[in-house]
């Protein structure tokens, strides 16, 4: 798995780049920071769209376009098992993101320090780290279900569509609904309505348990259907 | 003992989806490769090769039967060790930002192999393939000949006991042809085991023990290179007044220039047409045998197999 995990970081360097674009997003940060009048709540928090937007750009589609492009047939003839492959994916660009955020996390406070101006708070951050966690986890297990673009277009579509319905409870009419279904529907929802990318500070730790519980079984989903997968098919 | 490097019984592969039917593409397949052989699959498009070395290599799961490859299940980890895979059309599977020797580095250690064994191994490997320029060249200039060289190099890294060649010279010049013509030959004598998929007959014919046929997912024969040089075709026999006697032997044969050309399969027929030409009156000046060729004999059964299809 060591070697998958350092391929994607290569990866993630190499072929896109992706120092540049957290050089960009610091410079921004630090212009932010040093030219805003009152900046209240600091400029790091401005960045947190883009920093999900980045991670799902990123890490979107990336198992399933090595499987396309064939690139995945030959790692796999090779002494390594397929669980490996997508969770080396994952943790190489959980460190990526995570080096990167964590580096932006430690400068803008040295600049908040400097300029004596309020802290970020911590549950911000920690909120910030887990919606990163969930996006690069959530997208490239997603990838393995697949094996076609549009395949994938659809699946993500279909999910943040279901993911709308997160707050059936409240629609007039529908609290009739027997309480288990609507729990049932709840469970299989994914939580990006508590993670949405708008509402990223809506999280509350109490959220995070069923978070990781969804991660959970989404990524043995996906590892039983990644085995099972036949690779190689004209 | 010779121990079998791979063993195949009754392997059935089917594809299946939502929308279309059940489609078979190997049908109770078998066979046996000795350690040290080179054996090559043959057949026409769509006959199920590559099929077969998916499932071998556990890419694709078989439906039915047994896969053993140094008497292991094709699927463990060990195994996996011991074997080596150099896919068709590679173009589109290397990761264009690596270099060459960061793409070969990192296969020897998905290999397994140590960071010295990579030293020891790259480089020798880089020159013989004449890729040792280009080393520190990223991939993504490479030409498509110059991907395949890497290709191959990267099947040979790690010294496999088993290697699976799927059309390894598709793409490379004459030059690239004979090195890799020459690396086979090599590995054969360290006594390693190759598993040919090519459609390149003349090829096939010169580095290989054993060819197997495969047609509309079935294993229809399996040849030896060595009973194959000594299959008699035909024979070619020289007639200085061909023009005088031409009406007479029209349906002996075909007549070819000088020559008239018969199919015949024992040295006796050859016999009983020379005497029948001389009573004809024609003058035989030379007598040349014809060896039945591997393309000759594939495309033989092919054609049979796809008269008695119809």
């Amino acid at each position: 798995m060591k070697t998958i995990i350092k391929d994607t970081i290569k990866a993630c360097i190499k072929g896109k780049h992706i120092h540049i674009i957290f050089a960009i997003l610091l410079f921004i940060m630090v212009l932010l920071a040093l030219f805003t009048p009152e900046p209240k709540f600091f400029c790091l928090p401005i960045l947190y769209p883009f920093i999900i937007l980045m991670a799902l750009s990123l890490t979107s589609d990336s198992i399933g376009k090595e499987i396309r492009n064939k690139r995945i047939d030959l790692i796999i003839t090779k002494p390594v098992r397929r669980f490996e492959i997508l969770y080396g994916r994952i943790i190489g660009y959980l460190i990526v993101f995570l080096i990167g955020l964590g580096i932006l996390i430690i400068l803008s406070s040295l600049i908040m320090f400097i300029r004596g101006k309020v802290s970020i708070a911590g549950s911000d951050i920690l909120n910030l780290f887990i919606t990163i966690i969930f996006i690069i986890t959530f997208n490239v297990s997603l990838g393995v279900f697949a094996k076609r673009t549009p395949n994938w277009v659809i699946l993500i579509t279909l999910y943040f569509f279901w993911s709308i319905f997160t707050g059936i409870r409240n629609i007039p009419g529908l609290g009739k609904l027997p309480v288990l279904l609507i729990d049932i529907t709840l469970i299989l929802i994914p939580p990006f309505e508590r993670l949405s990318l708008i509402s990223v500070f809506g999280l509350s730790l109490s959220n995070f348990f069923f978070v990781f519980l969804y991660l959970l079984l989404f990524l043995i989903i996906s590892t039983i259907w990644f085995n099972r997968l036949e690779i190689g098919k004209r | 003992m010779n121990e079998n490097a791979l063993e195949i019984n009754g392997l059935y592969k089917s594809y299946c989806s939502l929308f279309k039917k059940e489609t078979n593409a190997v049908i109770d397949f078998s066979l046996q490769i000795k350690k040290g052989e080179i054996f090559a699959l043959l057949g026409p498009n769509g006959a199920g090769k590559t099929s077969v070395i998916l499932t071998i290599l556990g890419l694709l799961h078989k439906n039915q039967g047994d896969v053993k490859i140094f008497g292991q299940d094709c699927e463990k980890i060990d195994v996996k060790k011991r074997i080596s895979y150099l896919p068709e059309n590679p173009s589109f599977n290397f990761p264009r930002y690596l270099t060459a020797y960061e793409y070969l580095d990192l296969h020897g250690s998905l290999k397994g192999l140590s960071e010295t064994e990579k030293v020891q191994q790259i480089n020798p490997l880089l020159n013989r393939l004449e890729l040792i320029e280009q080393k520190d060249k990223r991939i993504s200039k490479f030409s498509k000949g110059m991907l395949q060289r890497l290709n191959i190099a990267q099947a040979f890294l790690g010294d496999p006991d088993l290697l699976f060649l799927d059309e390894p010279i598709l793409g490379l010049d004459p030059m690239g042809i004979a090195e890799v013509r020459k690396l086979i030959l090599m590995f054969k004598e360290k006594n390693k085991t190759i598993f040919i998929n090519s459609h390149l007959l003349s090829e096939v014919e010169k580095t290989c023990d054993h060819a197997g046929i495969m047609i509309n997912g079935k294993l229809k024969k399996i040849l030896s290179m060595e009973e194959l040089s000594d299959t008699l075709y035909g024979v070619a026999i020289k007639i200085s007044n061909i023009e005088e006697i031409k009406n007479k032997i029209i349906k002996i044969g075909k007549i070819d220039g000088k020559n008239l050309v018969v199919t015949v399969k024992s040295e006796e027929e050859i016999e009983k047409v020379v005497q029948k030409i001389f009573k004809l009156g024609g003058r035989v000046t030379n007598v040349s045998p014809q060896i039945k060729n591997l393309e000759q004999f594939f495309i033989e059964l092919v054609k049979k197999d796809n008269e008695d299809n119809n």
